[in-house]
């Protein structure tokens, strides 16, 4: 519709024709000018081909059979097809035939164009550049549906799952019998004879039993030991079955598989869609390819009213999904009220006149979706699809039932308001008067709105003024508060002063106290004074005293001194008398040691010499023995030697010639020595070697010969002195009589000295005695004086404490001169502080003043502001109107009301006309309404049969729900057809099943048995994420949300699933207000409390509990909780019927029981105990896989866990899947009774992650102290 | 009577697995009635185009959404049909208002004629066992139909007992015996019922097995209804409630 709507511009084009062109057109017409006369411009779809060998852009014009309304007159509807050349003066066209009316004709490859043709030669019209910029910028078809071909391939893996076993031929068999079940929907052929594998191929296919024209049904279970096929009969040979009409003639079955088959075409067909470009959406192939799907971002989000009462985060769903321009994708997890959301964008679409598809994977999932939309005259629901497949919920909607449903619809809105006709007349007189009050009313409003509007002109003036106010006051405010806090600062300051004051006086007046009064402090000093007095006459005695003893002293050391003197100079006298006399030197020594005469040093010296001469005398007399001795010795060697032949000669030369080692000094005595030893020798016996030893002596003789020679050579000096020394002598002599004299004269000067001294001290004695006397009258009588010392530092502390009082008394005087002063100051500052502080308090109440003023100011300029911001213009304008729409409205009226008893009688005779409708009346109403259907529901696959494609072949939005469970082949059948899509789902649930398995186990089995390696890789692929899960990650936030508000499950219930959300942005809440009033069982029992929402009896795992396997199947079963659901649900029933009794449930209420497994096994073993060994009254129940389960809801779920054993293996099969087991926990409203094994899901169990799973699970359980042995009694 | 049941017993026993354990014969009421109806015979025209003309004849509308608010139908189907009696020419507007041509006043003259026709007359057959109107034909009696018992599940004092029927249940049912007819342009529906007379109480014979299916151990209830011929769901349902336990508890 939207491809329609936008107007396509028209271009005047040069068409050249070659002949081969002109050949193909010639079939049609006389030539090519009359050709595309026949209409003024035509309506072309431009295909880009691959440039050809001569380096042109080829084209393909498609030209449109729907809207080419003559041109496809002229060709009975089929499609014009023209090759072309771009060329820049024009189109050349190489090429012109008519092919099929079904030839598409729009695809997402081609520009579409409206084109007028100009054949003539020689035109003018070229080729218009916008155009040929158009066509520059399309992408070459081929090249396109390529890439999207390959991107697609990827999901090949999906279609292999399904055609794993769909590419067998048709199998035949014959049979002997055949057996009904007990309510006719089964049947089984007895003694079938299938071949070998044929056994394990027919299961699923679809069985033709000879006699019959259509498929009876499909294969359920085949039994090859027994030789029987189960098969699951349609409704239609039920009915043939009750009345006892299955008589087939030849007892033979057709197996086939075309129903998969041509269920796999069908997919095969989307991609092949998909490739060449018909998707309704052409980004659609880009949403689904790209890793970041590239998406138009809506550009505003829509502003809507709504129908449904939705929380917040269904009316975001619903608004994102009418906002978005390609895709919008919601995450429903249970109970989150999916179908509500789906319900309300119908209806918005509705409103907006745009059609919706509302598809799933399932029947069930689209009935259910389809019941729940609201009955409204604007939605027209039509449901497609094969009337036997379809729930009783969505069968009113199918084409032959909706005459019917409209019927029921339009009768009893008919009788509603029929009902009301006599209220109707009164009702609109009443409206009259009501339309006439508020019309009165507006026009008041009017009136004082315009008053307003000059009111808020007045008030804008006066804002200004007042701001100005409010400004100057402010000012001043702030000028008072600077004047106040200098105030205050000053009275801080006068208060620190004034205190330091006090403070002052205080200390100052306690000194006053505390001190002695100037008074005392003046006889005190005085009496220190006399005191002082008399230590110092001490002082003076004692000195006194000290003195004279000293003087004294010295006395009698001169008088001693005199006498020596004396004695000296006496002895100096007589020694003066001996001098002459004396002739030796000796004695002169002698006699000066006596007297004590030092000599002077000039008289030393010439002693010294004297000696020294003396001295030399002496030695030289020795050294002339010496010579003597030693010269008689040599003779008498020499002539010794002589003797006995000994050249003296010889020796004498020798000690010439060694003169210089003999040449030494020798001290007399060694000289003697010397000699005495040779003597020795001589006198000794041993004249053996005696000559030559005495050479020897006489060489040693020689030598010293020759030194003492040579020291008598040295002294014979001295001997001249001999004479000198005499006269020296007598000179020293008279040389010391005259220094001797000297010391005598000396002495005697000495003498009257001391004698002088002796007289001065004396005299000085007798004034110091007259001191002392003088000194001890003063001090008076007193027992002893004491030391001096004493009296010394006695006067030093008296001294002391004198000048301290002094001091005191200094002190003393200023203070009470201070103290004056102070007075007077402390009394001037505490004036100056109460100026101050009443200057304080004036300020303040000024501020206050201004302040107030202020306040008042501010709430006048509040009020003229918000006069301001109101808008009287806005609400004058929407006056207006409304008194224009009244008076419409009153016009209205004023005509119903002319006309009510029209028609009223109109209505009536409509509704009887209606309800007599006849099946052909209601032909023609279900023509109109198929017409005019908006919601149109339908299965995926479905979605793509031919009759629907060509009923609806685009829809302006479609919804799939349920998406999770659908495979993407299967979603691309309707997102194909979508301008928008928007996907409703929850991959937290269960994925796509392919036979019992799910699509995830399938694929798994594939990529194992298969040994390419590109293929696996795809196939890991697929397998990492779903379609909607990928979506859902990877769109922008705008495109998507999630309903995080769930309104089924008993919060309890719904604590067990939110672990499975806790990745999504928003955690799952409960809408309930109070779960515990709105999801109140009401049952009391052995099993159930009333407060008991969640409960889990715990199978041992034990022997006696365990699981066992079917013989023939992989499917299990468990007796002993068999046995526990059977008294479970006999205590249930018991509860219910207690409640009835009890008032708390209508007697013709049942409780709505679900008993689930995971194992079909299992809920077959349950069903035959519902119907068989129970009759409970009080209970309606439904059964079921977990997997079949998904999209319902009971009050009640007993859900049978199954596994339960001890295998090494500790495999818990599909209970390991997390989806399995939030679809299972999830289907309760009021409570869910699990029954199972604890330790085999939280020990046992093989995988951590179901260990986990399960362990969490139990968790919540015990946390709600739910969990029960299999009596129902309390476990810890 | 004895080869029907023979027959019966035959095909039930087609599985091995299943074992008739208890059969038996019985009856139950059906009362015949005679209904008096009257049919009437009118041109095929459809209900909604037929009003629309009654309206623009009787009211004035100038716009199809009046027309909706009036008989409270979708305004697109207004103007859909608008559309088509313009083009067919049996509507025009004048001085703002839908108005009728000459072809459309004929047209409704046809439309809203009916032909009444003769009073009529039929049977129907009602079991007090079902609640509900039965289709089928009254057999002649076998021999041994009366020493057949009644059905245990009949209230006593039956025969005397008022019936429970609407005049919509009995239309329903004249219907289903193809009382109304469709020859070309025109058809004959049922208008009213006049009057309904209770003639007769026939028993009707049925056949009742319980079964019991060795295989998957379950026990399920079959009667064979002579007048329907075939299975009664509704009896068989009665049964199998009331009494499958006690079946199980005689194995």
């Amino acid at each position: 519709m939207k491809q329609e709507a936008t107007r396509v511009e028209t271009f005047r084009c040069n068409l050249m024709i070659t002949n081969k062109a002109r050949k193909g057109i010639q079939e049609w017409s006389n030539d090519e000018h009359a050709f595309f006369k026949i209409q003024d411009s035509f309506d072309v779809h431009i295909e880009k081909r691959p440039i050809n060998a001569h380096g042109n852009t080829s084209l393909t014009l498609y030209f449109d059979n729907g809207t080419n309304e003559v041109m496809a007159q002229k060709l009975d509807g089929k499609v014009a097809v023209m090759e072309c050349i771009l060329q820049n003066d024009g189109l050349l066209a190489t090429g012109f035939h008519v092919r099929g009316s079904r030839v598409p004709v729009k695809t997402n490859r081609r520009l579409p164009a409206n084109l007028k043709f100009v054949t003539a030669r020689n035109n003018g019209a070229g080729m218009p550049i916008q155009l040929h910029t158009k066509i520059r910028e399309l992408p070459v078809a081929e090249e396109r549906s390529e890439y999207v071909k390959k991107r697609i391939s990827s999901w090949e893996g999906y279609l292999k799952v399904q055609e794993r076993n769909a590419t067998i031929d048709d199998i035949s068999a014959s049979y002997s019998r055949l057996a009904l079940n007990e309510d006719f929907s089964r049947l089984t052929l007895i003694d079938c004879n299938l071949n070998g594998n044929e056994w394990n191929k027919v299961k699923g296919l679809s069985v033709t039993l000879r006699g019959f024209q259509n498929d009876v049904g499909d294969v359920l279970k085949v039994n090859r030991g027994t030789k029987t096929v189960e098969i699951e009969l349609k409704p239609k040979f039920r009915e043939m079955a009750r009345r006892n009409q299955w008589h087939p003639k030849s007892k033979d079955a057709v197996f086939s598989n075309f129903a998969t088959l041509s269920q796999i075409r069908r997919l095969r067909k989307g991609f092949e869609d998909l490739q060449n470009g018909l998707a309704a959406n052409a980004n659609l192939e880009k949403i689904l390819f790209e890793d970041r799907p590239t998406i138009r971002i809506p550009s505003k989000r829509a502003k809507l009213e709504f129908h449904n009462q939705l929380n917040e985060f269904q009316q975001e769903a619903v608004v994102g999904a009418m906002s978005a321009e390609d895709l919008y994708v919601i995450q429903g997890p249970p109970g989150t009220g999916k179908t509500t959301v789906i319900s309300e964008i119908c209806q918005q679409n509705a409103k907006a006149g745009l059609r919706t598809l509302v598809a799933s994977q399932s029947n069930l999932a689209v009935d259910n979706a389809l019941s729940r939309l609201l009955s409204n005259k604007d939605i027209r629901i039509l449901r497609f699809g094969r009337t036997e497949s379809i729930e009783e919920e969505g069968k009113k909607f199918i084409e032959e039932n909706v005459g019917q449903y409209w019927k029921d619809q339009t009768l009893s809105v008919l009788q509603k308001v029929i009902e009301g006709h006599s209220e109707r007349k009164s009702q609109i007189e009443q409206e009259v008067v009501s339309c006439e009050e508020q019309s009165l009313l507006l026009q008041q409003q009017l009136v004082s709105l315009e008053e307003k509007i000059e009111l808020k002109e007045a008030a804008k003036k006066e804002r200004v003024v007042k701001i100005d106010e409010i400004k100057n006051l402010k000012k001043s405010l702030v000028q008072l508060k600077k004047e106040r806090e200098k105030l205050e600062g000053n009275i801080l300051t006068l208060k620190n002063a004034s205190s330091k004051l006090m403070n002052e006086i205080n200390s100052i007046e306690q000194f006053i106290q505390t001190n002695l009064t100037s008074q005392e402090l003046i006889e005190k000093m005085g009496q220190i004074g006399t005191k002082m007095d008399r230590t110092r006459q001490s002082i003076g005695f004692q000195q006194a005293k000290l003195e004279i003893r000293n003087l004294e002293d010295s006395l009698t050391t001169i008088r001693s001194e005199y006498q020596q003197a004396q004695v000296k100079k006496r002895h100096l006298e007589e020694f003066i008398y001996e001098i002459p006399p004396i002739k030796k030197r000796g004695e002169l020594k002698t006699r000066m040691l006596h007297y004590e005469v030092t000599p002077h040093a000039n008289l030393e010296q010439r002693i010294t010499k004297l000696n020294q001469i003396s001295d030399n005398l002496n030695s030289f007399n020795e050294w002339a023995e010496l010579n003597k001795r030693l010269l008689s010795a040599i003779d008498y060697m020499e002539s010794l030697l002589k003797e006995n032949g000994v050249q003296i000669e010889t020796i004498r030369n020798n000690v010439k010639q060694s003169g210089v080692v003999f040449h030494s000094s020798y001290s007399a005595k060694e000289i003697h020595q010397f000699m005495d030893r040779m003597k020795q020798l001589l006198t000794s016996d041993k004249p053996a070697n005696q000559i030559e030893r005495l050479s020897v002596f006489l060489e040693g003789l020689y030598v010293r010969r020759d030194y003492v020679w040579q020291q008598g050579r040295s002294l014979q000096q001295i001997q001249k002195d001999k004479a000198e020394s005499v006269t020296l002598f007598e000179e020293i002599k008279n040389e010391l009589i005259e220094q001797i004299s000297k010391s005598i004269t000396e002495i005697d000067q000495y003498r009257s000295e001391l004698k002088n001294t002796g007289i001065i001290q004396n005299n000085q004695l007798a004034q110091l005695q007259d001191r002392r006397e003088s000194h001890l009258s003063q001090i008076g009588p007193v027992e002893s004086i004491p030391e001096l010392n004493d009296l010394k530092s006695e006067l030093l502390l008296k001294e002391h404490t004198y000048k301290d009082l002094q001091k005191s008394q200094e002190t003393l005087k200023q203070y009470v001169q201070q103290l004056e002063i102070k007075k007077n100051d402390a009394k001037y500052t505490l004036e100056q502080i109460e100026m101050y502080e009443a200057d304080l308090e004036e300020k303040e109440q000024d501020s206050k003043k201004v302040n107030s003023q202020g306040l008042e100011q501010e709430k006048q300029l509040k009020a003229i502001e918000e006069l301001i911001n109101q808008h009287p213009e806005i609400e004058h304008e929407k006056t207006l109107v409304e008194i224009s729409t009244l008076s419409e409205k009153v016009e209205k009226i004023t005509l119903e009301k002319k006309r009510l008893p029209i028609t009223q009688a109109l209505q009536n005779e409509w509704f009887s006309l209606l309800k007599e409708a006849s099946d052909y009346d209601l032909d023609e109403i279900r023509k109109l309404y198929v017409r005019h259907a908006n919601v149109i529901g339908t299965t995926c696959v479905a979605s793509a049969r031919k009759e629907f494609m060509e009923n609806y072949p685009t829809f302006d939005v479609v919804i799939i729900d349920e998406v999770s469970k659908a495979t993407p082949p299967e979603l691309l059948l309707p997102m194909l057809k979508g301008k928008k899509i928007i996907l409703v789902g929850d991959h937290h649930q269960l994925p796509p099943l392919v036979g019992e398995d799910t699509i995830d186990e399938s694929l798994q089995a594939i990529l194992e048995e298969s040994d390419s390696l590109e293929e696996k890789g795809e196939l890991k692929k697929l397998l990492k994420e779903s379609l909607f899960e990928r979506l859902f990650k990877n769109l922008p936030k705008s495109n998507k949300t999630m309903l995080a508000i769930q309104y089924r499950m008993h919060e309890s219930i719904m604590e067990t699933i939110t672990p499975f959300y806790e990745e999504e942005n928003y955690r799952l809440q409960c809408g309930l207000s109070d779960s515990d009033t709105m999801r109140d069982h009401l049952l009391e029992s052995q099993y159930v409390n009333r407060n008991d929402h969640l409960l889990w009896l715990d199978m041992p795992n034990e022997k006696a509990y365990f699981e066992e396997q079917m013989k023939d199947g992989k499917s299990r079963f468990n007796q002993a909780e068999l046995t526990t659901i059977r008294e479970v649900l006999i205590d249930l029933d018991q509860a219910t019927e207690n409640a009835k009794n009890e008032g708390r449930m209508k007697q013709d209420e049942r409780k709505s029981i679900g008993v689930i497994s995971f194992y079909g096994e299992q809920v077959k073993k349950i069903d035959r105990l519902i119907q068989q060994e129970l009759n409970l009254k009080h209970i309606t129940f439904r059964t079921g896989t977990v997997d079949k389960f998904q999209g319902m809801e009971m009050d009640v779920i007993v859900l049978s866990m199954v596994r339960n054993n001890r295998d090494k293996s500790g495999d818990i099969g599909f209970a390991n899947d997390y989806r399995r087991l939030n679809v299972a926990l999830s289907r309760a409203r009021e409570l869910l009774i699990i029954v199972g094994s604890t330790q085999m899901f939280t020990e046992r169990a093989k995988k951590v992650e179901s260990r986990k799973m399960y362990s969490r699970l139990l968790g919540i359980v015990k946390d709600k102290k739910a969990l029960r042995d299999p009596k129902g009694n309390i476990k810890k | 009577m004895q080869e029907l049941q023979k027959r019966l017993t035959k095909e039930l026993q087609q599985s091995m697995k299943v074992k008739i354990i208890h059969s038996a014969t019985w009856s139950i009421p059906v009362h015949s009635i005679e209904v008096e109806f009257k049919p009437v015979k009118r041109t095929k025209m459809d209900v909604l185009m037929k009003m629309m003309l009654i309206t623009f004849q009787k009211a004035s509308v100038s716009k199809a959404e009046e027309l909706s608010d009036l008989l409270l139908v979708e305004q697109l189907f207004i103007e859909d049909l608008i559309s088509i009696m313009s083009r067919t020419g049996l509507i025009e507007k004048r001085d703002g208002l839908f108005k009728l041509t000459d072809r459309g006043m004929k047209q409704l003259e046809n439309g809203i004629f009916e032909e009444e026709q003769d009073i009529e007359s039929k049977t129907e057959l009602y079991s007090t066992s079902h609640e509900a109107f039965l289709s089928g034909y009254i057999k002649p009696a076998s021999p041994d139909e009366e020493l057949l018992e009644i059905y245990r599940y009949v209230k006593d004092g039956y025969l005397d007992e008022e019936l429970h029927f609407d005049d919509d249940m009995l239309i329903e049912a004249l219907q289903k015996s193809d009382t109304e007819s469709d020859e070309g342009d025109t058809q004959t529906v049922v208008s009213e019922i006049i009057s309904t007379s209770e003639l007769t109480i026939d028993d009707v014979p049925c056949l009742e097995y319980i079964l019991y299916n060795s295989e998957k151990d379950i026990v399920y209830a079959r009667v064979w209804n002579t007048l329907l011929s075939q299975w009664d769901e509704k009896l068989e349902n009665q049964l199998n409630e009331k009494e499958r336990m006690k079946w199980r508890e005689l194995l």
